[in-house]
């Protein structure tokens, strides 16, 4: 007869699996299945289309200066809210997770309230010749506002749970505040930078609600690679929606392999540090040492010599 | 180098850590910062080291003036209750630390550590990383790198605190002995009063910000300046009564005070230590307090008993050798007296009276 509990683990692993597989395993097996529908070489061509190459390309770009930006925003925020007391600290810390509260179709409008054709700024940008909306500056405005909590939030968690002591450290011992940065902080949160980094970057790439409102979705010019797969696949080229579609899922799996390589080095860190400190050790003045031996001031020690009584 | 605050305060939104702190600490002693959690003792030690910027008063080093300097300037050693190892680094490279920003040559850097790592006796552990080393190791990594920019301060805090019994007892005597062998002038904080008398030249004890009393081990314990000290310094008892007209009474228990003539009786506190107090079958007069044994627990060495005063009904605890306790004859529930050869008396806002009764 079969343990009630054992029924119970088996029912609810299979139901999670179960879950797993329809929501996640079957559509990735999908998108991947239709993208070769048509044969490899209708796969490439469908990637090989101007029109699809400059979707990949704008994407890249505005990756390029979304990331970085929200690494110096992240760095910034993490520095002043991890390191620092200050008064409205805790409405910050709010209003930097506004952009994921928000949706993202709100966040564009944002935008284009501000510096859309009838927007607030929109009349002194048009008489200058600048174009925000409906073109790339838009895009990475937008892709920005909605990606920056991104490596903030991870670095605030961090910093705080770190302090203060290593940085203190570092000045008494005669470091300067860029040195104390570099030396210290720095390799101390880096692990912690990259995960924060690697998941900006998917969003980033992956971002569809708050661009398509600011896009205008102007063919070979201002699509990025999920607007361009939604085009496609309006215009019923289910073959080739999901074979760039695919390119998105291939970053999506490279993502999730890199947060696991990352995730797996910080806690091989944190392991070691609960190895040490079940392994003790008693303390200096317990050997005994019969060694004369010179000072670090340049003098010449008394016998450093310790007898049990 | 010497060390001196004046009139140092310091206050973090309306909780005030330092409270017009002014002391002295001469060139080469070795001095301990003794109060409860609280009592401003680290907030002190971090002014010191430049770590916090006073609101008003002076830090002097060594006779310059540095409470505007940042801590870089200040060529103050200073370890951390949690040591603050950097560890992204090798044992080596924390030593080295405050040599490399210094711009030292690579030559130089390698023979101090090598040096300070001997000293400290973790010689071919300096590729270690600190995760890896156990808490006794971690302190002496932090001490060595505190002392490679050869500081004439030493500052430490809490250096005992996050170690094991054992270690610790072992410690005390290492940083006396750093501190003979390197002529420095050390101050660690400590909540732990042992510690404290074990270890340094002068205590200083504080509470709430102020310094209460500064003074060597064996002054403050016996000349308490007030109710705190007396009371921190532990194994006191505790006896309420008044002064008025010269004396002070505490139940049965009378003696001159001629610091208070006045007539109005005050409430004042007497403070008797374990050890400085005799029980009896019978009184002697004047000098003793009736007391009823309400427990006895005999543990072996000693007879622990628990006594409360009649008159003020305070608990009073006090320790017999087994064979004293046999010799009295007393049970639980039994009336006896309480004979003190020497205690405190302390007036609310009053200044301490040390008595010594009988002969001794």
């Amino acid at each position: 007869m079969m343990d009630e509990r054992r029924i119970v683990r088996i029912l609810l692993t299979t139901l999670a699996l179960g879950f797993l597989g329809l929501f996640l395993v079957v559509p990735l097996v999908l998108v991947f299945a239709q993208a070769f529908s048509a044969g490899l070489g209708a796969y490439v061509a469908a990637i090989a289309q101007p029109d699809a190459l400059s979707a990949i390309r704008l994407s890249l770009i505005v990756a390029l200066i979304t990331v970085p930006l929200n690494t110096i925003f992240g760095l910034a925020a993490g520095w002043s809210i991890g390191k620092f007391d200050f008064r409205g600290k805790g409405l910050l810390v709010t209003l930097i997770e506004l952009p994921v509260a928000v949706s993202p179709v709100v966040s564009g409008l944002v935008f284009v309230l501000l510096f859309g054709a009838q927007g607030l700024a929109g009349g002194w940008l048009a008489a200058r010749g600048i174009e925000v909306i409906f073109a790339v500056p838009g895009i990475v405005l937008a892709t920005t506002f909605v990606t920056f909590p991104y490596v903030a939030r991870e670095l605030i968690a961090f910093m705080q749970s770190q302090g203060n002591e290593a940085e203190e450290a570092a000045l008494v011992l005669g470091a300067g505040g860029v040195q104390t940065f570099l030396r210290v902080t720095l390799p101390n949160i880096k692990w912690s930078l990259l995960y924060g980094v690697i998941q900006a970057n998917a969003r980033t790439l992956g971002e569809f609600g708050a661009v398509s409102v600011v896009s205008g979705h102007i063919r070979g010019e201002t699509n990025t690679i999920p607007l361009h797969v939604e085009i496609l696949y309006n215009e019923y080229s289910f073959a080739a929606a999901f074979s760039v579609a695919s390119l998105l899922v291939v970053v999506a799996l490279l993502t999730l392999a890199a947060k696991r390589a990352v995730g797996w080095r910080a806690a091989r860190r944190r392991a070691a540090a609960e190895r040490a400190a079940i392994h003790r050790e008693t303390g200096w003045a317990d050997r005994p040492s019969a060694r004369t031996s010179s000072l670090p001031g340049g003098r010449p020690a008394a016998k450093v010599t310790t007898v049990e009584v | 180098m010497n060390v001196e605050a004046a009139n140092v305060s310091k206050r973090f939104g309306v909780y005030t850590a330092l409270d017009d702190v002014s002391l002295e600490v001469p060139a080469g002693s070795l001095l301990a910062l003794l109060g409860p959690s609280g009592s401003g003792k680290t907030t002190l030690l971090r002014v010191i080291a430049g770590l916090e910027v006073p609101d008003s008063g002076r830090i002097v080093i060594g006779g310059e003036d540095v409470t505007r300097r940042p801590p870089r300037q200040r060529n103050v050693g200073l370890v951390f209750q949690h040591y603050a190892l950097f560890g992204h680094m090798s044992v080596f490279e924390n030593v080295a630390f405050g040599l490399r920003v210094r711009g030292l040559p690579q030559r130089e850097v390698q023979e101090r550590v090598e040096e300070l790592l001997a000293y400290v006796q973790l010689e071919g552990l300096g590729c270690r990383f600190p995760a890896e080393l156990s808490g006794g190791q971690r302190q002496r990594v932090a001490l060595a790198r505190a002392l490679a920019i050869r500081p004439k301060v030493l500052l430490l805090d809490e250096p005992f605190g996050a170690l094991d019994a054992k270690v610790r007892v072992e410690l005390r005597q290492s940083l006396r002995r750093l501190h003979e062998e390197m002529h420095l002038t050390s101050i660690f904080v400590t909540h732990d009063q042992e510690e404290a008398f074990e270890v340094a030249d002068e205590v200083v004890v504080m509470n709430r910000g102020r310094i209460e009393q500064v003074g060597a081990p064996h002054h403050l314990f016996q000349c308490p300046a007030n109710a705190f000290v007396a009371d921190f310094l532990g194994d006191v008892n505790v006896l309420h009564g008044c002064v008025s007209c010269g004396r002070a009474s505490f139940g049965g228990l009378e003696i001159p005070y001629p610091e208070y003539p006045g007539e109005t009786p005050l409430p004042a506190t007497a403070y008797l230590r374990n050890h400085e107090m005799e029980l009896r079958r019978t009184g002697n007069g004047e000098m003793h307090v009736a007391v009823r044994i309400a427990h006895a627990k005999n543990t072996g060495p000693a007879v622990k008993l628990m006594l409360i005063a009649q008159p003020c009904r305070s608990t009073l605890h006090l320790e017999l050798r087994p064979e004293e306790w046999e010799r009295l004859g007393l049970a639980i529930g039994d009336t006896a007296y309480i004979v003190p050869r020497r205690l405190s008396v302390f007036v609310t806002e009053g200044p301490a009276t040390q008595t010594t009764l009988g002969k001794e």
